[in-house]
């Protein structure tokens, strides 16, 4: 395994670490992209895009984890795009970058919460994105979860503050259209919905992620009828996982070897489709 | 947007020998003329060094529009260097940053050498001071927040740890229930999804202020916003430096670095910076 700092992007303003395997592990042409979580630079929660690019290095399949414009080391891109719109655009530079870099003509995205929106929005952009892991892809809330959020702040910050916190928002914490998943926004349902499937028809396949900061088993299977429907089809190949011993952001070593076990799994898993 | 932001200039740069290669970001002097001083940026241990990140970076753009090349850099198997972190231990990190000056030296070569550290770099600059040679000796340690008592430090990442386990499941009322149970560790092996080889935990528990007592260099500056340790920084000074080349400044910015509740917040705060810039040319002491 090797690797490599890179600048790329317009005008060279990103800065990528490409991770490729020893020529004789070399495996096909695919490869992984690993994207920031919120505003933790390139290397991820704990260090978890460096022990991914190394483990699936060893599975013979190239890497990519970089830094969207303007964060971590790489610099700010020229003005004129909304945030979510020059993501996206970062996203594309850097699968351009990782398949002629790391020589492969497809590539399999790993995003942790933002990451995963970052990425879901270049997936619609960009055809050579065949596979998306979205790791905590918003929650789209019930009362159950709602409440069980409110329970969550008042063992958090005490009963007075939670409950000064719930009567500041009363008009709108059941009917906000917004998530309370990381403070992202989302579109409605229907919409999110119909984006994912027209990334699933154009032929990538997506794996949406749950872990057990957002969600217990009854949440997780609530999403999965939101997104899948009543009846789970996933020939669609969207494919949805709850992994309740794995935290939001990857907190202990336990929770680390069980993700780099999963990702070993989905990759052989997507090779195989 | 800002027309200095346009003005910044990073280079990715690899080093050290080839058994413990490192990866760190130089960033050039623009647009103002170098000024015969670089400085070193000497992370902390961990999530910290994560935390870090972000003011780091800012600290060194400004610094080097003020005409200061700064190498930042990450320890041989931390961050995004080449390595594993289960082999991470202080004499190995200490003598990293000897590595990583030789190299800013190459780039830059400076007339004075600013070394500045925050938390547990503090102690790791400390002791690699005592082992810079004659030719390439550090003018100036800037030690924020050092650690001063390892074994304390310890503890308190040990909470910090189970403080972010509980924040991670606070949906979860059993889990919750379970984890906030469960005793905190005399001594953990991992903290903050970090873990905490043997070597390193021993070296930990046996590391003390005292080390800043060793140092070897012209002057040293604590910053700190903990109202009890400006005593205790003050009584930590190398017998042979004169006293006015201690200086502590108090700063109200009060930052938890050891936390994965980032909230999203960017840990750049102006205090901080505007602060040690002039410290690293020379202006304040």
């Amino acid at each position: 395994m090797k690797e490599r700092t890179l600048r790329f992007g317009p005008a060279g303003e990103m800065i990528g670490t490409l991770c490729v395997p020893d020529p004789g592990q070399r495996v096909g042409t695919v490869g992984l992209l690993l994207l920031n979580a919120g505003i933790i630079h390139r290397i991820g929660p704990h260090r978890i895009n460096v022990r991914l690019a190394r483990e699936v290095a060893t599975m013979g399949i190239p890497s990519l984890r970089f830094d969207l414009s303007g964060r971590g080391d790489s610099l700010p891109a020229a003005p004129g795009l909304r945030y979510d719109e020059q993501a996206a655009r970062d996203v594309c530079h850097a699968v351009a970058t990782l398949c002629s870099e790391g020589q492969c003509d497809r590539v399999i995205l790993f995003g942790i919460c933002s990451g995963a929106d970052n990425g879901f929005a270049a997936a619609m952009l960009e055809s050579r994105i065949a596979s998306l892991v979205m790791f905590d892809p918003p929650i789209f809330p019930n009362l159950r979860w709602r409440v069980r959020i409110w329970m969550s702040k008042f063992r958090k910050y005490g009963l007075r503050a939670g409950f000064a916190r719930l009567l500041a928002i009363r008009k709108t914490w059941v009917t906000e259209s917004k998530t309370d998943s990381y403070g992202r926004d989302v579109p409605p349902v229907p919409e999110y919905v119909a984006r994912l499937r027209s990334v699933a028809d154009r032929g990538a396949s997506i794996r949406l992620v749950y872990s057990g900061s957002t969600c217990d088993a009854t949440d997780y299977e609530a999403q999965r009828r939101i997104i899948l429907g009543a009846e789970p089809r996933e020939a669609e190949r969207i494919h949805t996982e709850f992994l309740p011993d794995i935290d939001h952001v990857v907190s202990t070593r336990e929770a680390q070897e069980l993700l780099l076990s999963r990702m070993r799994a989905w990759i052989s898993e997507f090779k195989g489709a | 947007m800002s027309r200095q932001m346009f003005q910044i200039s990073r280079e990715p740069v690899r080093f050290g020998p080839a058994d413990r290669q490192m990866v760190g970001m130089y960033h050039f002097p623009k647009p103002v003329a170098p000024q015969g001083i670089a400085a070193l940026l000497c992370n902390p241990f961990g999530q910290e060094a994560i935390r870090a990140q972000r003011i780091f970076t800012v600290l060194a753009d400004r610094l080097a529009r003020h005409g200061v090349p700064v190498l930042r850099f990450d320890y041989h198997g931390t961050g995004d260097s080449p390595g594993e972190c289960t082999l991470g231990e202080m004499t190995g990190w200490a003598s990293d940053i000897l590595a990583a000056q030789r190299k800013l030296d190459d780039l830059a070569q400076p007339v004075t050498r600013v070394w500045i550290s925050l938390r547990l770099g503090a102690l790791l600059a400390a002791a690699a001071s005592v082992a810079t040679p004659a030719s390439a000796h550090v003018d100036s340690l800037v030690l924020w927040e050092p650690v001063v008592d390892g074994k304390a430090y310890l503890q308190e990442l040990a909470r910090a740890d189970r403080d972010g386990r509980l924040g991670a499941y606070s949906m979860d009322s059993r889990k919750y229930a379970r984890l906030a149970s469960e005793p905190l560790p005399a001594v953990p092996d991992e903290v903050l999804g970090f873990p905490l080889p043997a070597a390193l935990r021993d070296q930990l528990l046996a590391a003390e202020g005292q080390a800043f007592s060793q140092a070897r260099c012209a002057r040293i500056t604590y910053i700190t916003s903990r109202s009890g340790d400006a005593d205790v920084l003050g009584r930590l000074r190398p017998v042979e430096m004169a006293e006015d080349a201690i200086s502590i400044h108090r700063v109200n910015t009060v930052i938890d670095w050891a936390t994965t509740d980032a909230g999203g917040s960017t840990i750049a705060p102006n205090e901080i910076v505007n602060l040690i810039i002039p410290i690293v040319l020379g202006g304040v002491r």
